[in-house]
């Protein structure tokens, strides 16, 4: 245990001062993206925690990023109330979705959230008035000045998504060791058990639901602003089936597995150099392999060249 | 609105319809078999299109001759896909969703690197056009609409009449029952994987000359069979076709009517579905 908080310590410390060895603006970029990701993959890897496979988490990036766009250049609002806000109007999305969807039992939420990831993008392609259709909607504003903090270079951006995704991170793992993780945790093992002893199960699936929407939302938000562009094109169905490779791959059995499979595979295109049309074969290999020789993800790798066999 | 206008939308809304059972019926009927949501059945559509374009504009085969040629390839191709990435995963839920997954992006990925995101057609087959109702119908479209009622109606009795088919839905109803009366489920499956991808070779195959064929098919179709599924039961066939219908016909007269918004109608239907009544049209509680 207190070895694990020292391995985290270590991550976090290298995180905070990497800005001071290296402003290479393009590995910067790499690392927001990272951040980005990890941060709304944490939301997938708790809708997971109930048993429930969610296939169009981007969407929930999209409304976040469309929600804030709109809050802040129609709107007028600050980008630091217009932030936390695009996560709520996920999560509410999220509801209207969750509720009938959850009630079923079976496939029927993978297959909803599937169909309603593309509905989404078909609203922002043929609402070009409101939400800049194909083209997207250009010049969105960076974040206004915090605390004399210009967020005129890459570095602000990096702390603030560094420090999103860990107050993320730190959400989701008090959530784990609290009462509604060890709910969440029953329901997945059985919801028939689950729901024999009384709990609510559609209620915690919202719940869970919600709030892993929520951060896709503020992820989304981040999104937006960071590029000062938005357009259907970033929330594609392929991006959310990416958002599930990232947690299967960095290992759904534990809270760092997001972060693993976001940073590993943000990373190796990159590294890899290969064009962008290859990165959904790249992810499809990489995907397959684990599956078949590391069902528990990366995560696992240490535990597995120990020649232990770790179970979660 | 007049008569004729209403056949024309009617019959292009039979047409599309046919095109949803076609595919949506083989990606059914792995879901009520095999418990599997086959992401993959959409790359194995528009793969089957490929097959059809490249052996007809490349090969210069007979475009019957082509059809059957594509059933084939896309057959063995379902089969290997079961054998080596599927079967591993058998019993296990949603590790064998993931699986499909990276399947699908894995096909979809290479052909968009092997044929180019570029459209290709395949020169049509049939000309000339005839007059029903007063309505103006290709003779492609009617062809489409033939050759569809014969494979569903094909399919209908196989399941229904033949040993093999019945061993089908006795694996489908009860897994462990079936292998007790010595059904070779994994036989079984094998056979269901080849004739749910052979379905999709065909009608890969038949829509490949009414409309483009390029790498971004399979998704499409995929998504469309998911919205038809659920509408009409999953893993059911008679709601596959049924769903289907529904779709094409609610399409074609949205398209007429109130236009691009249409696309979303079929989501629309899905959650209406989802509330009022779950298990599909025809599905079973």
């Amino acid at each position: 245990m207190a070895k694990r908080r020292a391995g985290h310590f270590i991550v976090l410390l290298a995180a905070v001062v990497f800005p001071a060895v290296s402003q290479d603006p393009y590995l910067l970029n790499l690392l927001i993206m990272t951040g980005i990701w990890t941060t709304s993959v944490w939301g997938v890897r708790l809708i997971m925690s109930t048993g429930q496979l969610t296939l169009g988490h981007a969407a929930y990036m999209a409304v976040g990023a469309y929600a804030s766009t709109l809050l802040v250049m129609k709107a007028g609002l600050s980008f630091w109330l217009a932030f936390p806000l695009s996560g709520l109007i996920s999560a509410f999305v999220a509801l209207l979705i969750g509720y009938p969807t959850l009630r079923i039992k079976g496939v029927y939420f993978s297959i909803i959230t599937f169909a309603f990831a593309e509905i989404i993008r078909l609203i922002i392609v043929n609402w070009p008035s409101l939400l800049g259709g194909y083209g997207g909607i250009p010049n969105i504003p960076a974040p206004q000045p915090l605390f004399s903090i210009r967020f005129t270079s890459r570095i602000p951006f990096y702390y603030l998504i560094l420090a999103v995704s860990f107050i993320t991170y730190l959400v989701m793992v008090r959530m784990e060791k609290s009462r509604i993780g060890t709910i969440f945790s029953s329901i997945r093992e059985s919801d028939t058990l689950a729901e024999s002893i009384g709990i609510n199960i559609m209620k915690y699936k919202v719940i869970a639901f919600g709030i892993g929407c929520f951060f896709a939302g503020l992820s989304g938000s981040f999104y937006a602003h960071y590029f000062n562009f938005t357009s259907p094109e970033f929330f594609t169905i392929w991006q959310s089936i990416y958002c599930l490779i990232f947690v299967l791959v960095g290992g759904a059995g534990s809270a760092l597995g997001p972060f693993l499979g976001s940073f590993f595979l943000t990373l190796i295109p990159e590294f890899l150099r290969v064009a962008r049309e290859y990165e959904p074969v790249v992810y499809a290999i990489i995907l397959i392999l684990v599956m078949f020789l590391l069902p528990g993800g990366l995560i696992t790798l240490p535990a597995r060249l120990r020649g232990q066999k770790k179970t979660h | 609105m007049d008569f004729t206008f209403f056949v024309q939308v009617f019959v292009n809304g039979l047409m599309l319809g046919l095109t949803y059972v076609l595919i949506a019926s083989g990606f059914s009927l792995i879901y009520g078999i095999m418990r599997l949501l086959n992401f993959a059945h959409g790359e194995f559509y528009m793969l089957g299109a490929f097959a059809t374009y490249l052996l007809c504009e490349r090969l210069g085969v007979n475009y019957f001759a082509a059809m059957v040629l594509s059933m084939i390839i896309i057959a063995v191709l379902g089969i290997l896909v079961y054998r080596f990435f599927y079967r591993p995963f058998r019993d296990q839920h949603d590790p064998s969703l993931v699986i499909a997954l990276g399947i699908a992006m894995l096909i979809g990925g290479l052909a968009l690197l092997v044929f180019g995101e570029k459209d290709k057609s395949i020169s049509p087959v049939f000309s000339g056009v005839i007059k029903v109702l007063g309505a103006t119908l290709s003779m492609e479209r009617i062809v489409v609409i033939i050759m569809a009622v014969i494979l569903m109606a094909a399919l209908t009795f196989y399941i229904k009449f033949s040993k093999t088919g019945q061993a089908m839905r006795a694996v489908a109803q009860d897994r462990e029952a079936a292998a007790l009366q010595g059904i070779g489920v994994d036989s079984t499956f094998t056979l269901c994987m080849a004739i749910s991808s052979a379905l999709a070779g065909a009608a890969g195959a038949l829509l490949a000359p009414l409309f483009f064929v390029n790498p971004f098919l399979g998704m499409h179709a995929v998504l469309k069979a998911l919205v038809v599924v659920v509408i009409g039961g999953l893993g059911s066939i008679p709601g596959a076709i049924a769903g289907g219908l529904l779709l094409g016909f609610v399409e074609s007269f949205g398209n007429t009517f109130l236009g691009d918004i249409t696309e979303i109608l079929g989501f629309v239907m899905v959650m209406q579905v989802l509330l009022f009544r779950p298990q599909g049209l025809f599905g079973h509680g």
